[in-house]
């Protein structure tokens, strides 16, 4: 019967229930669908061509073609930089906050009195992330006589200068970004319950300890959910722009000056809106390759169930 | 019974926002027509409940048929929000025949917004403008020109309207006179035994006095903030006072000169070596106007470079016995003078305003009129107009006070106009101060710098030409 | 027995060191709102005076109360929340469940559309909003979230989907159940510790949007929470205690719908009876 199927192509009810499928596909990501075409890809397209011109905001675009792409890779003063730091800042963020997300998530998992208190407490620095007062509180403890300072005096440890110099700022940056890891805790915590206890008890019986448990059962059954905030993660971290903006102002000396930090002053503050466009699609073009690889990657390491 | 729960919480939910639908203004679901009508209905209903309200966007009253409409936007803080409010509430009540809405956000806010207006064309009518974008704006062809239109002669002489033209054609009308000069505490510098600054003096009695003030300080207090950590402005200041040159012209020349910068990078590390300002870090953990990491209130800086428009503000986060201790001097004087005096801010027409007249007639009414000054204060700095001033003098505070004595002490040593950095050079400037504070750290050279901007300078100059 | 005790002991005080780690600057921020302006240099923890100034002042913005903000901040945000759970879903039921024509380059395409910077899109969407006239309402801020309520969502419900095993689904199509009965019967009910999760980062995100708010919203009535804080800044000057105050308060009803919700991930899902 289905070698019939092969030589003669798909039969009547097998083209139907390929439309019926494909309808039914379409129908269900209409709503994204819909608002991709409104909302992003008609701005997508226009920000391309903008990129491409000299557009101030203030005056209309007047079409310059690739002069803005030469100028940002030989005469911008701070592209390489910056694309540097905020390299620098991925990959030493990204990792850092999804190591710790999964410790926390792995402890708040077992049974403890109190865990709602706890997790509600760790996940309170995500909560207040965007906000200007965290900029303020910030800076005060991580100042040159900040609680920081103070507590490493404690210790005999000279006070260092997180924010105010050119060594330590990025780092502070760092620590601030990895400080609200809660977003990533959370949903580590809902893949974590997700688990079904049985294979843990299977492990058991055989003799696992909770190390062998962790790295057989727990990573490869979260994998999914590892690969999602990976995903996630690196995206945030290559367009993180709040701290850089907030709390240092890309400096001292521009050792903090993002990527999306630079972006926004050409946008808003130079009014180039055109070489901005540009600098965006660039990014996106930088994200792109490392999602790309990591989905290439993903085949090696994530498991699905289905 | 989780499911149970979820639903009743999403119910729940429902319910709630249903409600507070009904109380709030925005209704997306309406189509445009019923929006409009809806929303004038629901403001009058509001307006009508909430008599307390004192400063309110839109007037109780819905507009009548040949009445002008007139968007007005402005960036501030809450006082001059509530003020400007208030005055504009009186403009509608004693004007007819317009009838001003308003918009009002934060400085950030404010210039992130006017290009996506502009971009669409929807500028409002009359905005406020700053020195350090008007030149942008005025080159892109989207401010009005009001040379013909204004009559501001009443309260300005000719030659002070002038000053404020592009070109010779004047954009914007000025608001509050603001200037730099320096304040300190009086008692602070009688506890260290300090000679209070004399206003007027050069910059060799300056050097000579800051370096005999930070003989007598103890560790951990300095004479000033380093005005490094603000590079640009504050050599353009430096070589303004000295040599009478803009570093950035307006009509596009580039004078940097690589040897004044030098000059300029020196002497204030000939300062720092004194003990005049602080280290490096320290300078960089103030923040001015930062309650909790502002050197000069804090006590660990006797002096403060404050402008006119701002200082009452800045007083005030002292205790009150402190304001009235507050003494005032120029900044130092060379040739030229010692900094600017001016106004800073403006309001100008969008060029794309169907009511240029009307907008015209409300910002003349707004800079003259002696209730509308009244109630506005110095929430824009001090007055333009002599009249209004001498109207609102009486009730002025302590620290609005202490506004007017630096304004008379800086005016008699301006220096010539100072303009805002054209757009072009935006980055080249960001560069500057990244470079600045490099050099305060010890990571760059004086001539390292000095040669760098020489030559990003003038590539940028080239590439314009 | 004494390994479990020593265990569980580690367990407790690693939590107590990063909760306290993770809580200090929110402590330092409390204390600080009762603080007067002129006090928040001191260096202690405990205010010297303690005051409701900056509650009772920041409450009151340009004419306005932070009660009008807070309504409006709600009916936004619920709405966002709403439309997200119901949109995503349905979305990420199309990507991570059924078979279509171009399935893989649309959701390549939904990639890519999380990582373009949002700076860059946001002149013509407006443009666009401005000539329908829908500037100044509150459409430009929900309708993004009823059109699959953001690409993070779908991706994030699209992994839990398919980290969920088909045997139900295959159960259910041998009973004769549709899609839509696969979808509302079975996944809908199993996702819900998902849907909890991103209806919480659906509702902080919206509670938190600055940008869009700012960009869209004119009239001061129609102010949001985070754009009556905005202006508490202004540059040289900026009300630290009023802020500070007020910035508080508008974290409060984040922190409690997360309190609230998270008892769903400590029910358990019913993927334990999966396997049964």
């Amino acid at each position: 019967m289905s070698s019939q199927n092969q030589h003669k192509g798909l039969t009547k009810v097998q083209k139907k229930r390929k439309a019926y499928e494909n309808w039914g596909g379409y129908a269900y990501i209409a709503p994204w669908l819909i608002g991709f075409f409104l909302l992003s890809a008609w701005p997508m397209i226009y920000s391309f061509y903008l990129s491409f011109t000299d557009y101030s905001m203030l005056k209309s675009p007047n079409w310059i073609g690739i002069r803005n792409y030469r100028n940002i890779f030989t005469t911008d003063l701070n592209f390489k930089k910056s694309l540097g730091i905020t390299f620098r800042f991925v990959f030493i963020a990204v990792p850092a906050k999804l190591i710790f997300a999964l410790f926390i998530a792995n402890l708040l998992s077992k049974d403890v009195k109190g865990m709602s208190l706890y997790r509600t407490l760790v996940y309170l620095p995500s909560l207040i992330g965007g906000s200007v007062a965290v900029s303020m509180v910030w800076k005060n403890i991580f100042g040159l006589d900040g609680y920081v300072n103070t507590l490493l005096g404690v210790f005999g440890i000279a006070p260092v200068p997180w924010l105010v110099s050119t060594q330590f700022s990025l780092y502070t940056l760092i620590l601030m970004n990895v400080w609200q890891f809660g977003s990533s805790m959370i949903i580590f915590l809902a893949g974590l319950k997700q688990i079904p206890r049985d294979l843990y008890e299977a492990a058991k019986v055989d003799g696992a300890g909770s190390v062998r448990c962790f790295f057989h059962i727990t990573l490869p059954q979260l994998s999914p959910v590892i690969f999602f905030n990976l995903i996630n993660s690196l995206i945030n971290a290559f367009q993180q722009f709040n701290s850089a903006y907030l709390v240092s102002s890309g400096g001292p000396a521009h050792s903090t000056y993002l990527y999306a930090l630079m972006l926004y002053e050409k946008a808003y503050i130079s009014y180039k809106m055109g070489y901005a466009s540009g600098l965006a699609w660039i990014l996106l073009v930088i994200i792109g390759i490392f999602t790309a690889i990591n989905f290439i990657g993903s085949k090696y390491w994530v498991h699905y169930d289905d | 019974m989780a499911k149970k729960l979820f639903a009743v919480i999403l119910a729940a939910l429902m319910v709630l926002s249903l409600a507070a639908c009904n109380s709030s203004t925005g209704k997306p679901e309406e189509t445009e027509a019923q929006t409009t009508e809806a929303a004038k209905e629901e403001k009058t209903e509001a307006a009508k409940e909430d008599t307390t309200e004192a400063a309110k966007d839109d007037t109780t009253a819905a507009p009548k048929d040949g009445v002008i409409e007139l968007t007005f936007d402005w960036w501030g803080n809450d006082a001059r929000h509530e003020a400007t409010l208030k005055a504009i509430d009186l403009f509608n009540e004693t004007h007819d025949n317009i009838h001003v809405t308003c918009e009002y956000m934060a400085w950030d806010g404010f210039w992130d917004k006017m290009p996506v207006l502009s971009a669409s064309n929807a500028l409002p009518d009359v905005l406020q403008m700053d020195s350090a974008y008007i030149h942008t704006y005025v080159d892109n062809g989207v401010l009005a020109d009001i040379t013909d239109k204004i009559d501001l002669t009443d309260i300005m002489t000719q030659d002070q309207i002038d000053i404020y033209k592009i070109d010779n054609v004047l954009y914007g009308a000025p608001v509050g006179t603001n200037g730099c000069g320096f304040t300190y505490v009086k008692s602070t510098l009688d506890k260290y035994g300090i000679p209070y600054p004399t206003p007027g003096w050069t910059w060799d009695e300056f050097t000579a006095w800051a370096k005999d003030a930070a003989s007598k300080l103890p560790d951990g207090v300095w004479v000033m903030g380093d005005p490094r950590g603000n590079a640009y402005e504050s050599m353009q200041n430096y070589v303004e006072s000295k040599y009478n040159v803009k570093i950035l012209g307006f009509d596009g020349s580039f004078n940097f000169d690589a040897e004044q910068c030098k000059e300029f990078f020196n002497y204030w590390q000939d300062m720092a070596d004194a003990g005049v300002v602080p280290p490096a870090q320290q300078n960089m953990s103030m923040t001015d106007g930062d309650a909790t990491s502002d050197g000069w209130i804090n006590g660990s800086l006797l002096l403060r470079s404050s402008n006119i428009g701002n200082v009452n503000m800045e007083i005030d986060l002292f205790p009150e016995e402190v304001r009235t201790d507050i003494g005032v001097c120029s900044q130092p004087v060379g040739d030229y003078g010692a900094q600017w005096y001016q106004s800073t801010m403006f309001y100008c027409v969008a060029e794309n305003s169907p009511n240029k007249e009307a907008a015209v007639e409300l910002i003349k009414w707004i800079v003259s009129d002696i209730e509308a000054g009244k109630i506005l204060q110095t929430v824009r700095g001090m007055p333009v107009s002599n009249e209004v001033y001498e109207a609102i003098e009486p009730d002025l505070t302590v620290s609005q006070r202490v506004a007017k004595e630096l304004q008379d002490v800086v005016a008699p040593y301006a220096t010539a106009y100072w303009n805002n950095t054209p757009n072009d050079y935006a980055d080249w400037v960001n560069e500057f101060k990244a470079n600045g504070e490099a050099i305060m750290l010890g990571e760059m050279t004086v001539d390292e710098v000095a040669e760098h901007l020489a030559v990003s300078g003038q590539q940028i100059y080239d590439d314009l030409h | 027995m004494k390994r479990k005790t020593i265990r569980r002991g580690v367990t407790y005080f690693l939590l107590a060191l990063f909760s306290f780690v993770m809580a200090y600057p929110i402590v330092w921020w409390f204390f600080a709102s009762f603080k007067h302006t002129y006090d928040l240099a001191d260096r202690s923890l405990w205010p010297k005076e303690w005051t409701l100034e900056n509650y009772r002042e920041g409450w009151t913005m340009g004419g306005l109360t932070f009660t009008t903000f807070y309504k409006n901040t709600i009916f936004i945000t619920l709405m966002n929340v709403i439309g997200t759970i119901i949109t995503a879903g349905l979305v990420a039921y199309g990507f991570g469940r059924l078979n279509f024509k171009g399935k893989n380059i649309w959701f390549a395409i939904l990639m890519i559309t999380m990582m373009l910077p949002s700076q860059v899109t946001v002149i013509s969407q407006y443009i666009m909003y401005n000539k329908l006239n829908l500037t100044d309402t509150y459409v430009p801020l929900i309708l993004p979230h009823w059109c699959g309520g953001g690409a993070f969502f779908v991706f994030l419900l699209v992994q839990f989907v398919r980290g969920v095993p088909r045997d139900l689904d295959e159960a259910a199509k041998i009973d004769g159940c549709g899609r839509w009965r696969i979808y509302w019967r079975i996944l809908f009910p199993i996702m819900k510790p998902a849907f909890v999760t991103a209806g919480i980062y659906s509702f902080i995100w919206s509670w938190d949007d600055f940008y869009s708010q700012m960009l869209y919203i004119n009239s001061s009535s129609k102010f949001t929470v985070s754009l009556g804080l905005r202006m508490f800044i202004d540059q040289a000057d900026i009300k630290w205690g009023p802020l500070l105050a007020m910035s508080l308060l508008s974290v409060i009803p984040s922190l409690v719908i997360f309190f609230i919700n998270q008892k769903e991930f400590v029910e358990g899902v019913a993927t334990t009876g999966l396997k049964g």
